[in-house]
């Protein structure tokens, strides 16, 4: 029980800290440009509440390929005193060890899926009794390579860790709806009372 | 000759009577056996049922926090759940069923019931098959039970490594699905890969979207949100201490409860808020670091008050913290009596 209460201190906390660097509180900010850093705040804070996972490393790889986005990453990253060393130790390999793996892994299934392509192309499978097989297999390829776009880093994943992360990746996201909801009523609360 | 008789039909008699007991006797080791495995079942049964009666109130974030930090130690954390819903025949029971890693604790009473009603069906199964079945099933299942990397071959499946490593992953796979399943809300009658991908799928970008939503709508509201606030938690607050399931008793409070009790709150506190106020704007302007005290009591303050006081006491204090930020910053220490 206490552990999970860190987790949401530790979101929170780099939240509202991600917040403050993005500077929401300076006119100038659009409506626009204002909800993209609370969100990419959210976002990054998230990440790295649940760090080690592989989604959240290549969210955060993914957030700061962005010129914008950098230094919310650095603050939120580097701000804590005794992640200091694990953050410079790390973060080449936040910005560089997603990059490698996913084309490694990207020209590997390029090769194969050639391979197999040839390999139909020689071999015709019986068609009438496997027919309704194959289609389920289709289908069930077309929604795997879905939800490998929507979670992050889910590219370079086989089935079985893609299940996983998607797991992890559910969770920290209800997390979050929850945790912007709570904010959003506690700031409602007070607009009504002032 | 007929004493023979008497007497060879006395020890056929008893000779049956032997065969007899010997056929009792291992009735007795099967019902043995079979009572074992149902008590296990039963363990098994109570144990997720007081996991499933916990005083989850009515919101998913009691379970979930639960997972927040045990599932990056995740392959040994979670218990194998096939015991309880998969097939009798492969019964994998690790030693670990810890209560608080299953994750059916956001389940109605209905799916308790039928989760009962399937654990006993399976066990009612296990009955039948155990006692028609020879030794060897037994021995099978038995050590089956002790580690699920040693996998025995099933009667009537191919023995090769690769079927077996195959069923295996099928397992795994399977056993993800009916715990992604379970987190999926409304995803109780599909069966069947492709379509739990499509819910997982939808119910993800829903997810998204209303991460998308919710930071437009906090955009939308004051620009009250630069927490550069000091230290403005005093000892005092410290030194409290709150149950730690105020941040989900707030998030477990349903709009109707929040808005009257803090309306509630408010109007009695009404003195107290703008003597602070009062002080708050004398205060001078200066960049401080965050209040990682006050956010610390925030989520870990005790008390002896009930929980209510405590969600309400909590809100307080956010409150304070956001009345803060109209550019003005509190430097000093801000006492506040609860």
């Amino acid at each position: 029980m206490h552990g999970s209460n860190t987790f949401m201190q530790v979101f929170f906390k780099k939240w509202l800290l991600g917040l403050k660097h993005g500077g929401i509180s300076s006119k100038n900010m659009s409506f626009l440009e204002r909800k993209r850093a609370i969100k990419v705040s959210a976002d990054i804070a998230m990440a790295f509440a649940k760090h080690g996972r592989t989604w959240s490393q290549a969210l955060v790889t993914n957030l700061s390929k962005q010129e914008e986005n950098k230094a919310m990453v650095n603050a939120i990253f580097e701000d804590v005193e005794y992640h200091k060393k694990k953050s410079s130790s790390s973060s080449p390999s936040y910005h560089d060890k997603p990059c490698y793996n996913t084309r490694s892994k990207k020209i590997l299934r390029r090769s194969l899926q050639v391979c197999s392509m040839v390999r139909k192309r020689r071999h015709k499978k019986p068609s009438n009794g496997v027919g309704a097989k194959i289609l389920a297999r289709d289908l069930v390829k077309k929604r795997t390579n879905l939800l490998k776009k929507l979670v992050p880093g889910g590219d370079s994943m086989d089935d079985f860790s893609l299940l996983d992360e998607t797991f992890d990746y559910i969770i920290s996201l209800q997390a979050q709806v929850d945790l912007m909801h709570l904010l959003a009523k506690v700031l409602g609360v007070l607009n009504t009372k002032n | 000759m007929l004493h023979c008789m008497a007497s060879s039909s006395t020890s056929t008699s008893t000779s049956t009577s032997f065969s007899y007991l010997s056929v009792f006797e291992r009735q007795k080791t099967w019902l043995k056996s079979q009572q074992q495995q149902q008590h296990q079942a039963n363990y098994l049964i109570n144990e997720s049922l007081n996991s499933l009666y916990q005083p989850s109130d009515s919101h998913t974030m009691h379970y979930q926090q639960e997972h927040y930090d045990q599932l990056p130690s995740l392959n040994s954390g979670w218990p194998d759940l096939s015991s309880l819903t998969g097939d009798p025949v492969s019964k994998k029971r690790k030693a670990e069923t810890s209560r608080s890693s299953s994750p059916n604790n956001n389940v109605t009473e209905e799916e308790c019931n039928k989760t009962e009603k399937r654990i006993k069906g399976n066990a009612e199964i296990t009955a039948a098959l155990l006692s028609n079945h020879q030794d060897k099933k037994i021995k099978e299942s038995s050590t089956q039970k002790s580690d699920y990397i040693h996998v025995r071959a099933r009667r009537g499946q191919a023995t090769d490594s690769h079927s077996l490593a195959e069923r295996v992953r099928r397992e795994k796979i399977s056993a993800r699905m009916r715990y992604l399943q379970d987190l999926v809300p409304g995803c109780n009658r599909i069966t069947g890969k492709a379509g739990m991908l499509d819910e997982i799928i939808n119910y993800v970008q829903s997810l998204q979207k209303q991460v998308e939503f919710l930071s437009m709508k906090l955009a939308t509201m004051n620009p009250r949100l630069d927490f550069s606030v000091g230290n403005l938690i005093d000892k005092e607050i410290n030194t409290m201490t709150m149950s730690n399931m105020i941040l989900p008793g707030i998030i477990g409070m349903s709009s109707e409860v929040v808005d009257p009790s803090c309306f509630q709150f408010s109007s009695s506190q009404h003195g107290m808020n703008s003597s602070n106020a009062d002080l708050l704007q004398r205060t001078e302007n200066s960049s401080v670091p965050m209040p990682e005290q006050f956010l610390d009591s925030c989520f870990n303050i005790h008390g002896a008050s009930s929980n209510w006081n405590a969600d309400l006491n909590c809100i307080h204090d956010l409150g304070y913290s956001f009345q803060f930020y109209q550019g003005n910053v509190i430097a000093n220490n801000l006492k506040m009596d609860i």
